[in-house]
């Protein structure tokens, strides 16, 4: 159990920072983003605006822990379902410090590079045009109460009965209060503490999957590649390492050819454990389950069309 | 706000402050990352600070379960657990027995160490009697260094180096002679969820107690590369002239540095 709980532990503290940092910029826009601001400029749920979020990773680089409260925030001042899931996808991997990460791990290869965070890019567009009319409210009454931040203080709410939150049955004197730094502070708590408790959860079930892995991962499997590639998807899966040491971690996987390591690089950042039950608080099961196939599916035929072209020229 | 969401986050942020504050954070994450999380530690010891005002002032606080209790976990854990890992035990279980050599077609990678320093060491170093200094990493960028099969084959330096002592048994493993054994390291990327062992075979003239699993052991002898006998690639070799049991270096693993 001791080595259960280093590698939980360690992925708690190297997750904290990034978790702070994502809850603060998550506060400022809940206090500074007005909802007629992102109508106006990422309003529409269109090819364009989803290409754009999409990109906006390189200039806005996120990791996968911080980027959930960030996302809860975007939908919540009303970003489309399609900008949201492209942004939430590819963030985590298509940025410099993953380009340069990539290249110092796969032999100061440029291509290798590129072609992991270019991919990760299309895939994640591909997915949010796939998924962009797709309902991802919980439930729309509950999201609506939950995350309702009036900032009121009473304590006869009940939080997360719908039919009793109504402000105009109350007799009591409300607190609501609209004073900017409180409503800062007030998300900035809420936020880090929902995604540091899903971050825990997470990277418990990780740290026990991936300390008595069932697989032998340096077997070589190099008869079949494309088994290759489906126990390299998984391993990303289970092991929620993050995409800026996940380079390092597929070079050294010897056995394994290079597209079922790209699939590795292009997969985990997407979905891993931890990240799949943070979504669950965020989205619908359903949703959920269609954005992890998207993700398997699309991964999959990439790194298998990789492998075709690349024993075709080789 | 919710005083027992406020009360969880004090309470894991004292918990990695204490972590930080008694320089253990390296056994958990690489030293990279020391600047954001004491970063974190006080941007969050002051944002809590501002919300216990808030709550002084306001008087209107919630005091209601709430899943953010969760945290006392990690935090309980950061606290009093020691973080003490049996790499004998992460090795058999995580990689099924099997140490990651370093191939021959992997000669360009480099774990991050300066090429002229290495390169100086190389040609400075190869008749001289004095025992060199070096880690397991710099053992493979040494071996990083040589251009052909030819120079692999001739190469012969006295080195000095630390590890724990492992025995592989796995099936794709190297089949070691009977007193064989061989020293490894951990390394960290990021934290210890992505440590990787790295090791060379020690052939053991001092007869060493080669059951002796995680013991950290000082060795002085001759180092080469021998050809991988199961696959391709080659493994860094040690004919053992010193054994020496020490104790555990601080800290205990490598943490290799990029360019």
């Amino acid at each position: 159990m001791a080595n259960f709980y280093l590698i939980f532990t360690s992925i708690i503290l190297e997750g904290f920072p990034f978790i702070i940092i994502g809850a603060i910029i998550s506060a400022l826009m809940e206090v500074f983003l007005s909802e007629n601001f992102v109508k106006k400029y990422a309003g529409k749920n269109n090819f364009k605006t989803i290409f754009l979020f999409s990109a906006a990773g390189f200039l806005f680089p996120i990791c996968e822990c911080g980027i959930v409260p960030v996302i809860i925030r975007l939908r919540k001042k009303g970003v489309p379902t399609g900008p949201m899931i492209g942004y939430l996808l590819s963030a985590p991997a298509f940025q410099p410090i993953v380009l340069f990460s990539t290249y110092a791990a796969f032999n100061n290869r440029f291509d290798i590079a590129f072609l992991r965070i270019f991919v990760s890019l299309i895939i994640a567009v591909i997915i949010a045009s796939l998924m962009k009319n797709e309902n991802s409210e919980k439930d729309k009454s509950i999201i609506d109460n939950k995350n309702h931040d009036c900032h009121c203080e009473c304590e006869h709410h009940e939080y997360n009965n719908p039919s009793n939150h109504n402000h105009q049955n109350c007799d009591k004197t409300h607190f609501h209060n609209k004073n900017k730094f409180y409503v800062f502070l007030n998300t900035f708590l809420n936020d880090a503490v929902l995604i540091l408790v899903y971050l825990t959860i997470g990277a418990s079930i990780s740290a026990l999957v991936s300390y008595y892995n069932p697989i032998n991962l340096y077997k070589s499997h190099s008869y079949f590649s494309f088994i290759e590639i489906i126990i390299l998807i998984f391993f990303a899966f289970v092991l929620s390492i993050c995409s800026e040491a996940d380079a390092f971690i597929a070079y050294s996987f010897s056995h394994f050819s290079l597209s079922a390591k790209l699939a590795f690089m292009w997969f985990g950042p997407m979905m891993d454990i931890k990240l799949l039950v943070m979504y669950l608080r965020v989205f619908n099961k359903k949703f959920v389950f269609k954005v992890v196939s998207l993700c398997f599916v699309l991964v999959f035929l990439f790194a298998l069309i990789f492998q075709i072209l690349f024993n075709l020229y080789h | 706000m919710n005083v027992i969401k406020f009360i969880s986050l004090l309470i894991l942020n004292i918990s990695i402050s204490s972590v930080y504050f008694s320089n253990k954070l390296v056994k958990y994450i690489h030293p990279k990352y020391n600047v954001y999380v004491l970063t974190a530690i006080i941007i969050t010891g002051l944002l809590l600070i501002l919300i216990f005002a808030a709550l002084f002032k306001n008087r209107k606080y919630v005091f209601k379960f709430d899943f953010g209790v969760i945290l006392l976990f990690p935090a309980f854990l950061l606290i009093f657990d020691k973080p003490m890992l049996q790499t004998s035990k992460l090795v058999d279980t995580k990689f099924k027995g099997t140490v990651n050599f370093k191939q021959f077609e992997e000669s360009k990678k480099s774990f991050g160490v300066r090429k002229k320093e290495l390169l100086s060491d190389l040609q400075l170093n190869q008749d001289s009697e004095t025992y060199k200094k070096l880690n397991i990493i710099e053992i493979y960028n040494l071996f990083n260094l040589l251009k052909s099969k030819k120079e692999i084959e001739k190469f012969e330096m006295k080195i000095e180096t630390i590890g724990q002592l492992y025995r592989q048994y796995g099936k794709d493993s190297i089949d070691l002679y009977e007193n064989e054994f061989m020293i490894i390291r951990l390394i960290m990327i990021c934290c210890a969820a992505d440590m990787m062992p790295l090791g060379i075979i020690v052939e053991n003239k001092q007869k060493y107690d080669y059951n002796r699993y995680d013991d950290w052991l000082k060795i002085r002898g001759k180092l080469t590369f021998i050809a991988n006998p199961k696959g391709k690639g080659y493994i860094a070799y040690i004919e053992d002239d010193y054994i020496e049991k020490i104790e555990a270096p601080d800290p205990e693993w490598l943490y290799p540095s990029f360019p």
